[in-house]
């Protein structure tokens, strides 16, 4: 019996086509935008070697091989190619010792510390990129949040790997188009966060389709924002659909979201070419202002989070995995952002869905409209500065830890009635800065209904403006007013915390 | 990022100043409110929408 085929080189353009070479001629392989993304992509997070398993089972290829390719007249073979990439160079012989656990524990961790991650090499013309994992560019200080990443594992000859990423595949236009690859990205990390399914795209696209629709289902001609919606409720979760309109505070309110490691489906028009689907995977936060305008008027909408945000990542199918996709502020009041990235033209945002867990009944505007209400409040008492408003999904058992770590910067006096007393899972957190220090906090229900009173805790960090707060809420001469700007529930609320 | 109109103290209490400047918080806070609203608003035709590229 033969032993598997295996190929270990130095990572360069010649090697990294070569292994992606069947059944694409090299000159096709070459011509592929996505293996250029991912040359380039790979270059820049170092990579030095590359291990091709010259067979390898694919669970999702096998899936679309069985739903559609053994179908076909042409012989299209069922095992893939898959590659592997280090950050250090190895030779033949090294890896050899490695994977056989004959070479020294010191050099084996820094190989499988070295571990860039893996292209999944497909047996089919133009698609050849299936399942691809790979290791998210550095923070650069913070600044660039990878937050919708899970770990994933490889094993490579019975070497254990591991990985913090998102998978990303191309489309294959026959069981996938964008919004079916898009979906197939967001369902990987929801499988952790809510413990949905994460179907293969064949399973996808058959679930959309039970909406019926005037085109068939294979070859995928792409799917319906409504079809979207089903292939999201068949998984168990609930589509957040947002209609991008020039009111809404876009770029906050996809970090809203992103900050829980929910991926973004992003719906964007590209002009001379249609509708197409990316799923967002993350941002670029800056210390500052980056941004003047990001939808709302300015005049309605007080300064958001959003303002420093210059860039997201994207999963584009046809650019790559965590693409750059650079927000272009609107020219003025009425306009919406666009974004630039990986297309000649700019992408204007049309739709946002967002996959969630059921009980996440409260969406991010309908709580902004709360936190306006209590800005209402403070900016009637208190002076001006520089501010900022911050709104965030998260689970409550991370506020705890952060609180419990010091990082959440709880009061003394809250600490104890936070980490004892029951949340519900998943919590809208706001906060309030001003000149950088933090003013007030609160923390939002998201089971609760539409027209209820959702928010469950809130504190003051800076007391001047408590007692103000206070000294307002107290005064009989102006409850009709505080009322009619708080409502009851909200006013009754904010003298008891 | 600063907000605009906020240039009150609050070191004496003044009914009649905090009736007024709450008077203008409610204005601007039901125009912002009114944007939300309409913001949220999706229309059928967004279902129809053909994702395809």
């Amino acid at each position: 019996m033969s032993l598997p085929s295996v190929v270990v080189a130095p990572f360069s353009q010649e090697s990294f086509f070569e292994a992606l070479e069947c059944p694409c001629a090299v000159s096709e392989v070459a011509a592929n935008r996505r293996v250029s993304y991912l040359l380039d992509y790979l270059r820049e997070i170092g990579a030095k070697t590359i291990v091709v398993e010259e067979e390898y089972v694919d669970g999702d290829y096998l899936d679309d091989y069985a739903s559609f390719y053994v179908k076909c007249f042409e012989d299209y073979p069922k095992r893939c190619k898959r590659l592997h990439f280090f950050a250090v160079e190895t030779s033949s012989a090294q890896f050899l010792q490695i994977v056989t656990n004959r070479a020294e524990g010191t050099i084996t961790r820094a190989f499988a510390d070295a571990y860039l991650g893996f292209v999944v090499a497909r047996p089919l013309p133009k698609a050849v990129i299936g399942r691809t994992i790979l290791k998210t560019y550095p923070s650069a200080s913070g600044r660039r949040n990878y937050t919708c990443t899970k770990m994933y594992r490889a094993n490579l000859f019975g070497l254990e790997l591991q990985i913090e990423s998102l998978a990303y595949q191309e489309q294959d236009r026959a069981l996938a188009a964008c919004a079916t690859v898009a979906l197939w990205a967001c369902f990987q990390k929801d499988r952790d966060l809510f413990q949905s399914l994460s179907p293969t795209p064949a399973t996808i696209t058959r679930s959309a389709n039970t909406v019926l629709e005037d085109a068939r289902p294979f070859p995928s001609q792409g799917l319906k924002i409504e079809q979207i919606c089903n292939a999201i409720a068949a998984v168990g979760l609930e589509p957040e659909v947002i209609e991008v309109k020039p009111g809404i505070p876009l770029v906050s309110l996809l970090y809203g979201y992103l900050q829980l490691g929910a991926p973004v489906l992003l719906v964007v028009r590209i002009p001379d070419v249609g509708l197409h689907a990316l799923t967002l995977t993350g941002f670029s936060l800056n210390p500052g202002a980056v941004l003047l305008l990001e939808g709302a008027d300015p005049g309605k909408t007080p300064p958001l989070v959003g303002l420093r945000i210059d860039e997201f990542y994207a999963h584009d199918d046809q650019v790559g995995p965590f693409s750059r996709l650079k927000v272009i502020p609107p020219t003025a009041v009425g306009q919406t952002v666009k974004f630039a990235g990986g297309w000649p033209n700019e992408l204007t945002p049309v739709a946002i869905i967002i996959p969630l867990y059921t009980k996440i009944r409260l969406g991010y505007l309908e709580v902004l409209k709360w936190l306006w209400r209590l800005r209402g409040l403070i900016s009637a008492i208190s002076p001006g500065g520089s501010v900022e408003w911050d709104l965030f999904l998260m689970t409550s058992n991370r506020f705890k830890s952060l609180a419990r770590a010091g990082e959440a910067q709880v009061p003394s006096t809250e600490l104890e009635a936070i980490l004892m007393k029951g949340h519900p899972r998943f919590v809208w957190r706001g906060v309030f800065k001003r000149d950088s220090n933090l003013v007030v906090e609160l923390l939002v229900d998201t089971t609760a209904m539409t027209d209820s009173f959702p928010i469950y805790r809130l504190w003051w960090h800076d007391d001047a403006v408590k007692a103000s707060v206070q000294q307002l809420l107290k005064a009989k001469a102006v409850e009709t007013a505080l009322n009619e700007l708080l409502t009851v529930r909200f006013a009754d609320f904010l003298r008891a915390a | 990022m600063s907000e605009p109109n906020e240039n009150r103290t609050d070191r004496d209490f003044d009914p009649e100043q905090a009736q007024s400047a709450l008077r203008e918080s409610i204005e601007r806070v039901n125009d912002a409110l009114a944007t939300l609203d309409e913001a949220q608003k999706t229309r059928e035709e967004i279902f129809e929408l053909v994702v395809s590229v």
